[in-house]
């Protein structure tokens, strides 16, 4: 996506001040988002159902490919980091990563030019990535 | 690392669409909840709390 579109996406989740988002689906937990001034704690409690409509949305695109990892990531990160804003990814309740201000990278993660993303848990980042594949 | 995600509104409408289609008729229901989700407009606080819940059902069309 643009980097227009992801400035209009950070400028309502600024507007956003505290509270929580829940999603459930069939009475399962999906995902909940716990918002704070300047910082979202975004929670990926189920990552198989999350997987399902990542998967129903890409075979309505079947002759181009998404792999927005972590290219993605790294923009997402790095609009983050000049808008003073940070986003954790949890995976049922454990910090996997964090991205934008509050990003403590590591020097293999700086290596690879990712300045604005902390990797806390990289197994469960890939396993996330397999998923959704 | 490949080509970056690139969606058109078209194709996100699209993308609903389909999750809509693929859910319906399974009996699903999804529930979005929102505590004290607290917004600030224009200098002023709005706090919204609340459930929207969604039904989805399939209804075909009837063929005359």
């Amino acid at each position: 996506m643009s980097s227009n579109f992801y400035s209009f996406l950070l400028n309502f989740l600024k507007m956003i001040k505290g509270g929580k988002f829940s999603l459930e689906i069939r009475g399962k937990s999906i995902t909940v988002l716990m918002f704070k001034e300047n910082s979202l704690l975004l929670d990926l409690r189920d990552p198989n159902a999350i997987a399902s409509l990542l998967k129903t949305i890409r075979t309505r695109r079947e002759t181009k490919k998404i792999s927005w990892y972590p290219l993605g990531f790294r923009k997402i990160a790095n609009i983050l980091k000049e808008r003073g804003y940070t986003i954790s990814l949890l995976l049922g309740g454990k910090t996997i990563a964090v991205l934008g201000e509050e990003a403590k990278p590591d020097l293999l993660t700086r290596l690879m030019g990712l300045e604005s993303i902390e990797i806390r848990d990289l197994k469960s980042i890939l396993k996330l990535m397999i998923y959704s594949r | 690392m490949g080509e970056e995600m690139s969606l058109k509104p078209t194709e996100i409408a699209e993308a609903i669409s389909t999750i809509i289609e693929r859910l319906a008729g399974r009996g699903s229901d999804i529930v979005l909840s929102l505590e004290d989700l607290t917004l600030n407009i224009a200098g002023r606080s709005i706090k919204i709390s609340g459930k929207i819940r969604l039904d989805v059902t399939y209804v075909r069309e009837s063929k005359e």
